[in-house]
């Protein structure tokens, strides 16, 4: 991969609108080729103002950088970039996870199943575990993901003064943390 | 001044022989473990830690036996109790101070049980010498009565989830710590190291680098599975257990082929330890572990008779800077008077002692 930018400035003659605001008509056309990939982008005055782009500034090269950073992640909306997801339950980046090798839940393991997969692979680890497992098995991370869901439904709850309510999600709440066994039985 | 009465630990489990004496000293056996509903310790929220504290302490009571174990708090031991705690290779003091940490003890030393630390639960079991089997049984012991009232976190597939991805599956690790002299002196444990690597076996030093290169003071070594996810329990026990053998006996090899052409080295270096420790007043620890490791060889070379391959693993501990100081805490002992106001000298001081004591029945062979 180069790191060097080339950057073509065109005036377009006809109406084209901005990529960012999508209102105006689109002043300055941008390409970035970077080895195989190009990528286009089309400003108007506005937005290239804000952005600070100005096909004479000495800074154009880390002002574009920039520029494309920002675009890029608001293509997300569309097609997300896997790094940046969190886990639901601890908030662990999934990104973390695969860096540092280390999960933050059990819940991770399976909502980030392909990832952990990957994991496994690169550092020789070939499921199916083939070992023991925990006498009982059956239905534990209901309890995680109950616990959650309904620590949620009693901030909601808070949240609109439905004290009410509150306290029912509550006394669940506190039952479930009594039961460290699926089932409840201590 | 008695130092034989300075032994506190003659009844822990390394004061006894064990299979492979003369290589291996002892086996470890750990399996790291998570309840089921909780997040793991590093994402933990509000209170977790002290009720993931308070689950565990009740789930001891409820053994069959719970007089065997002692519970601490540990933000409420001492610095002195973390630090014998963590020579014994039982706690991991760096944490310790932290919220919601815990460490349980079996009475008898062999089987202890970390909380909140990485995981929520780390039941560790110690025994001397080779016997991956036996660390491995007294543990799953107690696993399986924890489990009357954990629920672990597990999967079909996975197996036991862990904080540490190459913890998954059996969440065990087994470890051994070797002595091995003789490759390290001829260099030729380099090659055997470089080839486990692709056996998912992990070699590390025990007490900090050593003088010669790529070796660990003392020529002690910790070797480990890298990883729990692959075969079962006994598949990972018996990858460790059959590279510790292969170390081993190469080490025994190497002793002849060192003696025969290195002998006048040998003796040089074995000789020395023996008589520095003999007439020296201060010992530190560094220090201390080259003797015991020298004098080790030296019996396995047939240099010395009268000391035993559990005697001399014992001393790695009690020579340790905790273990002293707890002696020199409880015990009333006369120290020459220009060093009595000094803690280190006195440690020191003290090192020397036990060593003289230990070696006294030594015979030159």
């Amino acid at each position: 991969m180069t790191l060097g930018y080339n950057f073509q400035y065109l005036y377009l003659g006809r109406i084209m609108l901005c990529d960012l605001c999508g209102e105006n008509e689109a002043v300055l056309y941008i390409e970035q080729s970077n080895g195989n990939t190009k990528r286009k982008l089309n400003l108007c005055f506005d937005c290239a103002k804000i952005h600070g782009v100005s096909p004479d500034s000495k800074t154009i090269g880390r002002s574009l950088a920039m520029l494309f950073d920002s675009i890029l992640g608001r293509n997300k909306n569309v097609k997300p970039r896997q790094d940046d997801r969190l886990c639901p339950v601890c908030g662990i980046s999934v990104n973390e996870i695969t860096m540092t090798k280390t999960a933050g839940c059990p819940e991770c393991y399976s909502i980030f199943k392909n990832e952990i997969n990957d994991t496994f692979k690169k550092i020789g680890v070939l499921p199916p575990y083939k070992g023991t497992l925990p006498k009982r098995l059956k239905n534990f991370r209901s309890v995680l993901t109950d616990r959650i869901v309904i620590q949620a439904k009693l901030e909601e709850s808070l949240k609109r003064e439905d004290y009410e309510k509150a306290a029912v999600y509550r006394d669940y709440l506190k039952t479930l943390e009594k039961s460290p066994v699926a089932g409840g039985e201590v | 001044m008695a130092v034989s009465e300075t032994n506190i630990s003659s009844d822990a489990w390394y004061a006894f022989n064990g299979p492979e004496n003369d290589v291996v000293l002892s086996t470890r056996v750990r399996f790291a473990r998570n309840l089921a509903n909780f997040p793991f310790p590093a994402k933990f929220k509000d209170d977790d830690a002290f009720r993931v504290q308070t689950l565990v302490f009740d789930s001891f009571s409820h053994c069959k036996e719970p007089d065997k174990y002692q519970g601490v708090i540990t933000s409420e031991l001492d610095d002195l109790g973390a630090k014998i705690l963590e020579e014994r290779g039982v706690l991991d003091s760096s944490s310790a101070k932290e919220n919601g940490r815990g460490i349980i003890v079996r009475t008898d030393g062999k089987v202890s049980c970390e909380i909140n630390n990485k995981d929520h639960v780390r039941l560790a079991s110690f025994v001397p010498g080779l016997d991956g089997k036996a660390a491995f049984d007294q543990l799953a012991m107690l696993d399986d009565e924890l489990q009357n009232s954990l629920q672990f976190a597990a999967d079909y597939e996975m197996g036991y989830l862990t904080s540490n991805i190459y913890d998954c599956g059996s969440g065990m690790k087994v470890s051994c710590r070797l002595h091995l002299p003789s490759l390290s002196f001829s260099g030729k444990i380099l090659a055997l190291f470089t080839s486990f690597e692709s056996k998912e076996i992990v070699v590390s030093d025990c007490f900090g680098a050593g003088n010669l290169p790529s070796s660990s003071l003392g020529f002690y070594y910790q070797v480990s599975t890298r990883t729990a996810g692959n075969g079962n329990e006994l598949d990972q026990i018996a990858s460790l257990v059959s590279a510790v053998k292969y170390l081993a006996e190469n080490e025994r090899r190497e002793r002849s082929v060192v003696l025969r052409n290195r002998q006048t080295e040998l003796r040089n270096r074995i000789y020395r330890s023996y008589s520095k420790v003999k007439f020296s007043s201060l010992v530190d620890l560094r220090e201390a572990i080259e003797i015991i490791s020298d004098i080790k060889w030296g019996k396995n070379l047939g240099f010395f008779s009268g000391i035993s391959d559990s005697e001399l693993c014992a001393l790695l501990y009690r020579v340790q800077d905790g273990h002293l100081q707890f002696v020199l805490k409880s015990k009333k002992l006369n120290f020459p008077t220009d060093i009595a106001e000094n803690k280190v000298l006195k440690t020191d001081y003290l090192r020397a002692l036990i060593l003289q004591e230990a070696f006294e029945s030594i015979k030159i062979n």
